[in-house]
């Protein structure tokens, strides 16, 4: 059942150029750009919430594999190494870098899991129809999170440094290396089908009040 | 102040001090940029030898190595992005302080590169965690980090935060300038 649109918007404002603009209904799989800067609106996404919130319940258990198995086995000179994502971090801590770890902690592993998490407590309660106080906060701080999320950046560091050592040691890509693939693959599937317009318009408003 | 009955944000005409806040971010992380790039982001130590690597060497060598793709790609991401970045929000800053923007829709669509492409910087530092996690051979091989490396995220992640406070909204206000 779908959560029903508590308060269908007659009017836009862009972004990023503040242009207020009538919207109009659109076809299945349609966007709309803005007339003043053509940044887009937003998007009609047929099942939207629904096909985010498997794809993210998806991600969360792929994260969990990707972060608690190994990821690649380090053979150089006859001895071998296991790793996971979190080695790196642990290592840089060790040596004395602890911000960069920290930076690094927070951008491949907290976030993700924060933004994930968080995503699935929106979108189950937007799909099961429920708008508690909560909603619209939270909907909010996870938008601001979401580019600190880095898992696509992250892979391709994988890649580089893998390719950078496979000319002096032997490489192996083991299991969390593939959950992580797979991770990147539905964490974006599931923010390419989810319009965050189709969140907001099911978020109830609360009575207007002044704050601080 | 009034807040939104939605999300429970307050509401604002603009964001507050928009380009003082962007200008204090990109001249830190302009500054920053010099010792991120003169210093060493890791040594690879084998056998008992150490060579430091700044972002600039480690580039060279996987061109020297042949490796062409791989060596653009971190090219992009580590020198060409970052000081991209620098130049395009100091730019954008400069024309709003000089009256408003000449071309909005062009300097939008440029914000909007800038704020997508600024977290791909950080190639390098996850590929750094990697070899440092990976290359712990003892007498063998190690990597360590160098001081190079926690310049380099700061300029990432102030770079970051400069873009999200400025306001590309001031670029159409007629007459530039905050609220």
């Amino acid at each position: 059942m779908n959560g029903k649109r508590l308060a269908p918007q007659s009017t836009i404002e862009c972004e990023n150029c503040g242009l207020l603009q009538g919207r109009s209904a659109l076809a299945p799989g349609q966007s709309a750009h803005c007339a003043g800067c053509d940044t887009k609106l937003f998007r009609e996404q047929p099942r939207g919430i629904q096909r985010a919130l498997a794809l993210t319940l998806a991600a969360l258990v792929l994260l969990a594999v990707a972060n608690l198995t190994d990821f690649m086995t380090f053979e150089f000179k006859g001895r071998s190494q296991d790793n996971r994502i979190i080695t790196g971090v642990l290592e840089l801590g060790r040596l004395g870098y602890v911000p960069l770890a920290a930076l690094i902690l927070f951008t491949s592993v907290v976030a993700p899991l924060l933004y994930l998490s968080g995503m699935l407590c929106v979108l189950a309660s937007v799909h099961l129809g429920h708008s508690p106080a909560w909603l619209g906060p939270l909907f909010r701080r996870l938008e601001l999170l979401k580019p600190w999320s880095m898992l696509e950046v992250y892979l391709l560091g994988i890649l580089v440094a893998v390719i950078k050592l496979g000319q002096m040691a032997s490489i192996e890509l083991a299991t969390a290396f593939w959950a992580y693939l797979g991770l990147i693959a539905t964490a974006t599937a599931a923010s390419d089908c989810l319009d965050s317009r189709s969140v907001w318009e099911r978020v109830r408003l609360s009575h207007p009040k002044h704050g601080p | 102040m009034l807040a939104c009955p939605r999300c429970a944000a307050p509401l604002r005409h603009r964001k507050p001090r928009s380009l003082q806040r962007a200008w204090a971010l990109l001249l830190t992380a302009a500054t920053l940029y010099i010792p991120a790039n003169a210093l060493p982001v890791m040594t690879l130590t084998t056998l008992g030898q150490s060579e430091p690597d700044t972002i600039l060497t480690g580039v060279v060598q996987l061109f020297q190595a042949g490796m062409w793709e791989i060596g653009a790609l971190v090219f992009l991401a580590s020198i060409t992005i970052p000081l991209l970045k620098i130049a395009s929000l100091a730019y954008l800053l400069l024309s709003i302080q000089l009256g408003a923007g000449l071309f909005p829709k062009e300097q939008t669509r440029l914000y909007r590169a800038i704020e997508y492409i600024g977290r791909w910087s950080m190639i390098d530092m996850f590929m750094l965690s990697i070899l440092v996690a990976l290359v712990q051979l003892g007498q063998v091989a190690t990597v360590a980090p160098g001081p190079g490396a926690v310049c380099f995220a700061a300029v990432v992640v102030l770079t970051m935060f400069a873009t999200s406070s400025f306001d590309p909204r001031l670029l159409w206000d007629t007459r530039g300038g905050e609220q």
